[in-house]
């Protein structure tokens, strides 16, 4: 099994430092590449308990610091970006860190006022505008835009859609790209295997990638007891829902039978407990049960 | 004794078809970013440029990577085509790199245009166009923390920000927001003179909470190498778009922009290279270095500057 890391940069909120928080998923990362962990990937979110809305810049000072792990965004928000812009971007750090990043693409949303500030143009979150700007987002990558994508001629990070539903999971296929299905967004918990399913199904091999590649993305908690791991969830203040909270060897059964439900080899673990230490905890002893490093 | 000048360099990234290809032009500029902090220059910028003969149009990827293989030079862009960017991200963009990088960094605005069809590209179909000024001025209040809204990471200090611009068209924005302004000798006719904008920007400075006195600098194109001969062959093949205004050996490098730096009163000078292979560049740089005085810096002093890394306490 392959284990990777979705870091969101909390803030403490008793110290309220987001350089402290920012220093600490840098820390993370560096850890993480030691402890064996497959990937690294940051988050973009706009709210004021995140230390950054930028992940293409903190991506590249951790792959930076790092050694062999791969380093991505998960997700840029597609729908306020240009996909010329993106391509470049992830070309561009593809340049400087060769088959280490990972671009992933989010059809989330953010705060209406934020929305119009970020984006340039009038937003319209639909199915067909996203798959729009997935399509133009792969054509710029493959030198098959209208405009070169420079730096011009080189390879492709590895991209990675990332939803909930249905919706992205058929853009995916139709794209060939791999797919992170996250649980942790909705309780449709019972009924995402079909979700992946159709990924499969409907897969088109494309130049990067011949066969379907899935994850499964869940949040929660590992920590030395089944107290402290409840204790560590309840300090959240997020709605996310946690399915993987407790100890060491409880948490390795339930991410092995989520992995076997959903067939997949690889599962993105998400710990948002605001406290960096205890988010330490979670991913050095998921690694130490799943024997990451050796 | 004339009095000592600070160098910056101005990295366009160019591509070079038989010398340097866009994978080469990145590599070329990390080499010659770590090799400028040696030799003593102040502050390392890029431009952002969306045409073929660019090997990156991401300058604050970038800025990331070389603030990260270097301890104490100053690493900007130069600057970003505002145009094109939405305010609010590029504020994000840069105080997150001034939190990584404390005060060390810089954002230069820009006020050039791509062609078409980047514009499009980068602003979607149906694009709200703010005027430039306005632009500017979200940007500057989204950095210190008094715009619309907040900008994470929040609280942190603002970098320092530059105006760039060639004549009177975007000095007013520098000198009303209290922003410090970098003026370009290399667009258009090497004679023009230029003094007027920089009166115009003394004059109508209004101070600001990051900045209390004007503060400006040059920016100058050219090329230095070890006879005035190779250095004219090389401005005269290679400085598309550009006027290269210093060009010569050291001697002539020197004189060329102590005369430039006299002239517009001060002591800051940004110098963008045309030379076409990485190995020209780096002596072109070397020999400006030399030409200037630059006060180089040992690695053991690089070391001994370097803040201890913070204990993220994990």
């Amino acid at each position: 099994m392959k284990l990777s890391v979705l870091d969101f940069s909390k803030i403490d909120p008793r110290s309220n430092d987001p350089i402290e928080a920012l220093h600490a998923s840098i820390a993370l990362a560096r850890d993480c590449d030691a402890w064996g962990y497959h990937r690294f990937w940051l988050a973009e979110h706009h709210a004021a308990d995140v230390a950054h809305s930028c992940p293409e810049i903190l991506m590249s000072v951790v792959a930076g610091v790092t050694e062999r792990i791969r380093i991505g965004v998960a997700g840029v928000l597609l729908s306020y970006y240009s996909p010329l812009r993106i391509a470049k971007a992830f070309r561009l750090l593809n340049v400087l860190f060769p088959n280490r990043i990972d671009l992933g693409l989010a059809r989330a949303t953010v705060d209406p006022a934020i929305a119009s500030s970020l984006a340039s143009h009038a937003v319209a979150d639909n199915h067909n505008t996203y798959a729009a700007k997935v399509s133009a987002v792969l054509e710029f990558l493959h030198d098959k835009g209208r405009a070169p994508a420079n730096p011009v001629g080189v390879s492709v990070p590895e991209i990675w859609l990332l939803g909930t539903r249905l919706g992205s999971v058929s853009i995916a296929a139709e794209s060939g790209t791999a797919f992170c299905l996250s649980l942790f967004a909705d309780d449709l918990v019972t009924q995402k295997g079909v979700v992946l399913a159709n990924y499969r199904d409907g897969f088109q091999p494309s130049p990067e990638l011949a066969a379907p590649r899935a994850a499964i993305a869940v949040a929660g908690v590992c920590a030395p007891s089944v107290r402290q791991a409840n204790e560590a969830v309840q300090s959240w203040q997020s709605n996310l829902r946690p399915s993987v909270v407790g100890t060491a060897r409880q948490c390795r059964d339930k991410l092995e039978q989520l992995a076997q439900m959903y067939g997949v080899d690889e599962i993105v673990f998400l710990d948002v407990t605001p406290d960096s230490k205890a988010r330490r905890r979670t991913y050095r002893l998921l690694a130490d049960v799943f024997q990451l490093a050796t | 004794m004339r009095p000592a000048l600070s160098l910056s360099i101005l990295d366009f990234c160019r591509v070079y078809p038989q010398t340097l290809d866009p994978v080469e032009a990145v590599w070329s500029t990390l080499d010659l970013a770590v090799e400028a902090e040696r030799l003593g220059y102040k502050r390392y910028w890029l431009g952002e440029h969306h045409t073929r003969d660019v090997a990156h149009s991401s300058p604050e990827i970038l800025v990331s990577v070389i603030a990260g293989m270097t301890q104490h030079i100053r690493v900007g862009a130069a600057g970003m085509l505002i145009r094109y960017h939405s305010p609010l991200k590029l504020a994000k963009t840069f105080l997150l790199l001034n939190a990584l990088f404390p005060e060390r960094i810089d954002i230069g605005i820009a006020r050039g245009f791509a062609e078409a069809p980047v514009p499009e590209l980068l602003m979607g179909e149906s694009p709200v166009l703010d005027p430039y000024d306005q632009k500017v001025e979200d940007l500057v209040r989204f950095l210190r923390g008094t715009g619309s809204l907040p900008a994470n990471p929040i609280g942190v200090a603002a970098p320092e920000t530059w105006i760039l611009g060639s004549r009177t068209g975007s000095v007013d924005g520098a000198a009303r927001l209290g922003c410090a302004f970098s003026l370009s000798l290399f667009f258009g006719e090497l004679s023009d003179d230029k003094r007027s904008v920089i009166d115009t920007y003394r004059e109508r400075f209004l101070p600001s909470a990051t900045l209390r006195e004007p503060k400006y600098s040059i920016a100058v194109a050219g090329v230095c190498a070890p006879t005035s001969a190779e250095a004219e062959a090389i401005a005269r093949q290679w400085a598309p778009g550009v006027s290269p205004g210093v060009v010569g050996d050291v001697a002539q490098c020197r004189d060329q922009l102590h005369e430039t730096a006299m002239y517009y009163g001060t002591k800051e000078i940004v110098f963008l290279d045309v030379s076409p292979s990485h190995a020209e560049r780096m002596q072109s740089y070397r020999l400006l270095a030399e030409a200037c005085g630059l006060e180089q810096t040992t690695s053991r002093q690089i070391r001994r500057r370097r803040a201890p890394a913070k204990d993220p306490g994990v």
